[in-house]
């Protein structure tokens, strides 16, 4: 008898001690927190479609930046332009589009292949100078959203794409019904889960997070690693920027502001380590629905939304708290 | 003289500075099969830096190194490995938050290549790592366990078992016993003296004399980036040689 009370104990501490052991707990507990709050608080309101409409399209647009972010981190590098570039590449393509006269299509590709060299730039200059990557992102935070600022000044450059690509990009696959462009986020996701879990690249990421020099010693090219990582992140960024103004049929070059900042939040929410080789992209996800879940929620309960960053604040104390203490 | 087997490595007039210090100055010797070389000298006398030469990691300044007859040209690490000399750092070069097999198999991934990109087979890189760590009479939970729970002996084993796998002829260990436990010592330099047995030789880096003495054919002692000394075991007692590193002898 005293043997099965033993080996209960013992399944019980597994399951415990495998629950625990993920990171992502933090993250689980304040979701189920907030949400019940909400579901309580405002039935009415917050358990419809529309809220959750709301709340996937404030998802998408943070998400793609959040998973991007969360992967650069787990190499141990940080991105702060993002905020700067989600607001410069729609203002390109829309650019490209009106001035230029090309096709959307060719718009956006372009707008993307600039994204594509910010990301380079980043990466380039933090690990050849070398730099910390907060000194060359900081700067260019600043850099890019001068720059767009200088040319498209603070105005609203509206293009109401009726075009199928424009609708297809916007998530609005079935017309206004419900706006699909999560669709990004989750294929984005699935992408970034299957490099990071299932292919050699993945493997590096987390090695060269984890002890850079060791990795190099096994032969990993960790500054290849970390550049094509600022690369997937600002691509990922110009992406959002791009499924935003479709969505809206505007480009402003003041968007976006403190948009990194979220997005990092939500890699940490998710349980991934400011401190490199510690991380997943589901994390992230979790992490963002959580953001998102408290700006929505904030906005339906009535509250002015001036709350709900200190609410965001807290949340981010708590999550990682609650990851520390439980896991140590 | 002649009849001296022929080295598996040698090491010709090696010099390397680091801006204005140099770590090396004009070191020279060779290494045969089949033996434990123990490299021994105060902190700062320039075995890790003679090590990663070897290794890879960065050129020499001047000098050179041959590797079973043939001179190497120095690209990377990986070249490196992909010769046969395989290191185990000082930290182990295992990565805390990735699993066994993970960690048996970074930088020499197995699966299908499509594009840029290689697929991992993980089953066959778990099935392959439970040969390895049988070989090495390591007993772990799960093949899928993280490093972290994992003891100090237990990676230690695992590290140089990885670079047996991999067909490694010389392997290169950074001070391996210098967190462990006495028992768990014994059990590292056990594996150490089986290695050499099965035909692999061993530059054993270390400043504790008394963990490198009892396994080693020979003693290569740095001083200030200078080669002082290069004996064989039955030619020199444990004082002796611990007189040479403080380099109070040299006459």
């Amino acid at each position: 008898m005293e043997v099965g009370v033993q080996r209960r104990g013992s399944v019980l501490k597994r399951l415990g001690g495998s629950l625990l052991g993920c990171k992502e707990i933090g993250a689980v507990v304040s979701f189920g927190i907030v949400f019940l709050s909400f579901s309580l608080l405002i039935p009415d309101k917050f358990l419809t479609l529309r809220a959750l409409e709301s709340l996937l399209v404030v998802a998408t647009r943070t998400g793609l930046l959040a998973i991007g972010m969360s992967l650069l981190l787990i190499s141990r590098e940080i991105d702060l332009s993002v905020g700067s570039i989600y607001a410069f590449i729609p203002c390109v393509a829309v650019s490209l589009i009106i001035y230029v006269g090309l096709p959307e299509i060719v718009a956006f590709a372009l707008a993307l292949g600039v994204a594509i060299l910010m990301g380079l730039l980043n990466g380039v200059i933090t690990t050849k100078v070398p730099l910390p990557s907060f000194i060359t992102t900081l700067g260019f935070m600043m850099v890019w959203r001068g720059i767009a600022l200088g040319i498209w000044l603070a105005w609203p450059m509206s293009y109401e794409g009726t075009s199928l690509f424009m609708s297809i990009v916007g998530g609005k696959f079935i017309g206004r019904v419900f706006n699909f462009s999560i669709v990004w986020l989750l294929l984005a996701a699935i992408f970034l889960w299957f490099l990071l879990e299932k292919t050699d690249y993945g493997n590096w990421v987390y090695a060269t997070g984890d002890k850079e020099e060791s990795a190099r010693a096994l032969g990993v090219n960790t500054q290849k690693v970390k550049i094509i990582n600022f690369v997937i992140l600002a691509f990922l960024t110009g992406v959002s920027g791009l499924v935003q103004f479709s969505r809206l049929g505007l480009a402003i070059a003041t968007e976006g502001v403190g948009l990194e900042l979220e997005a990092i939040a939500a890699a940490v929410i998710g349980g991934t380590s400011l401190l490199g080789g510690y991380g997943t992209i589901w994390g992230a996800i979790l992490g963002i629905l959580l953001i998102s879940m408290l700006t929505v929620g904030v906005i339906l309960a009535g509250i002015s939304t001036y709350w709900y960053r200190s609410l965001i604040g807290g949340i981010i104390i708590l999550a990682v708290a609650i990851n520390r203490r439980l896991l140590r | 003289m002649e009849a001296k087997k022929r080295p598996l490595l040698e090491i010709r007039n090696v010099s390397k500075s680091f801006k204005k210090i140099r770590a090396l100055k004009n070191v020279s010797f060779v290494v045969y099969k089949k033996e434990i070389i123990g490299l021994v000298g105060d902190n700062g006398a320039g075995k890790s830096t003679l090590i990663k030469i070897i290794a890879g990691v960065f050129p020499p300044d001047e000098g050179e190194i041959c590797f079973e007859g043939k001179k190497v040209q120095f690209s990377s690490s990986k070249k490196t490995r992909t010769l046969g000399i395989e290191t185990v750092y000082q930290d182990l070069a295992l990565f805390e938050n990735m699993n066994v097999w993970r960690n048996i198999f970074l930088g020499k991934e197995l699966g299908e290549c499509i594009g840029p990109i290689k697929f991992l087979d993980s089953r066959k890189m778990g099935k392959e790592s439970r040969t390895i760590v049988k070989k090495i009479g390591l007993t772990l939970p799960s093949i899928e366990a993280s490093i972290r729970t994992l003891s100090g002996g237990e990676r230690q084993s695992l590290a140089i078992g990885r670079c047996l796998h991999f067909g490694a002829k010389l392997l290169l260990l950074d001070e391996p016993t210098s967190a462990l436990s006495i028992k768990e010592t014994e059990k590292v330099l056990e594996s150490i003296k089986k290695a050499r047995d099965l035909g692999f030789s061993i530059i054993f880096i270390t400043h504790n004399l008394y963990h490198v003495y009892p396994v080693a054919d020979r003693f290569i002692v740095l001083s200030h980036g200078v080669k002082t000394g290069d004996v064989k075991k039955e030619k020199i007692i444990i004082e002796k040689l611990a007189e040479m590193i403080r380099g109070h002898t040299l006459v």
